[in-house]
């Protein structure tokens, strides 16, 4: 294709994107340079990473140690049954290759505690989809300890929730919501799962990336949207005293500055 | 005086504080979660919240599955 027929093709793709307010050529120029780490692709990161790529985030990291299964395939629409067996993560790159193959997708077949960190520390943003409270747990403290952007998502039952975690001082991070003490002991395996439910709250985490990404609305960091079956609320997370994460932060920055003077 | 709790208007007679909620629903504290005119308050703060005629109470447990 010659430099002309391609770059027509780069408008045309794009075209509906592109009449929206707020955003412009430089919009789309930035998300094909961003780099989104998903971790989880089942039920929120599969979606969550199908409408990245389409939308032509440039590079997507996709980790998942897990493979296909018979019973995720009524809610994870990426996948076929001719998938069952395969890791998540490989047949995610590949399927996304042929949604958008401007991409870059990155296979990671590793929980996120083994993931490349070099990778994650590369990422934009960072969407939390995964399915339990330990690896949710390591990638709040990770990216609060390394200023990254967190978009977390969880469905189980017919409810869901997203939260965006901004890296700025003073936000509300990962461990401030776990600190709340309120987390259901029921997951997807005790309650079951509806295919919509978490795939809204999928698509809920893509949007906020897409608008961290570009500046195409405000990013309502540290806002609670939680789907309740019915409908949606939105509420806002405070800093949590009780936060043991926040803590070990403000005192590695304590620490930090302390040196400073020190040095001073 | 009478709260909003989840959607469902709820007559109270008595001063109500956040942390008496629980139990105004018979429902266990664990895993519960409050929030108050649409700000998530924390357990440590339940009892120092007093309750006013109109507010908005919602109780919940979070998700974790994905």
């Amino acid at each position: 294709m010659s430099d002309n027929a391609s770059q027509q093709n780069w408008y045309s793709r794009y075209s509906r994107q592109l009449l929206l307010d707020n955003f412009d050529e430089h919009s789309q120029q930035a998300l094909g340079r961003s780099c989104v780490a998903v971790a989880g692709l089942g039920g929120l990161g599969h979606g969550a990473a199908t409408q990245l790529a389409a939308s032509g985030v440039g590079t997507l990291i996709l980790i998942d140690p897990d493979v296909v299964e018979l019973s995720n395939l009524p809610r994870q629409t990426l996948y076929r049954d001719t998938d069952i067996g395969q890791s998540k993560a490989r047949v995610a790159a590949r399927a996304l290759m042929h949604i958008n193959p401007a991409g870059q997708y990155h296979a990671q077949v590793a929980g996120v505690q083994d993931a490349s960190t070099p990778d994650l520390l590369n990422a934009d943003v960072v969407l939390d989809c995964t399915d339990n409270l330990a690896s949710r747990r390591w990638l709040g403290t990770f990216c609060q300890h390394h200023g990254l952007p967190l978009i977390t998502g969880a469905a189980a039952g017919l409810e869901g929730l997203c939260i965006g975690f901004s890296p700025a001082p003073g936000s509300p991070c990962y461990g401030c919501l776990e600190a709340l003490q309120a987390f259901a002991p029921q997951n997807c395996l005790t309650q079951g799962i509806l295919g919509p439910v978490v795939n809204m709250v999928g698509q809920y985490q893509a949007h906020l990336t897409l608008l961290a990404l570009t500046g195409l609305a405000p990013v309502p960091w540290g806002e609670l949207a939680r789907f309740n079956g019915t409908g949606w609320q939105h509420l806002q997370l405070p800093v949590n005293p009780a936060c043991t994460c926040c803590h070990h932060h403000a005192t590695a920055i304590s620490t930090q500055e302390s040196a400073y003077a020190a040095a001073d | 005086m009478q709260l909003l709790i989840n959607n469902t208007p709820f007559n109270c007679s008595d001063p109500v504080r956040l942390s008496d909620i629980p139990a105004l629903l018979n429902i266990p504290a664990d895993a519960l979660a409050l929030a108050v005119n649409q700000t998530i308050v924390t357990r440590q703060q339940w009892p120092d919240i007093s309750l006013h005629d109109g507010d908005q109470i919602d109780a919940f447990s979070l998700v974790a599955g994905g």
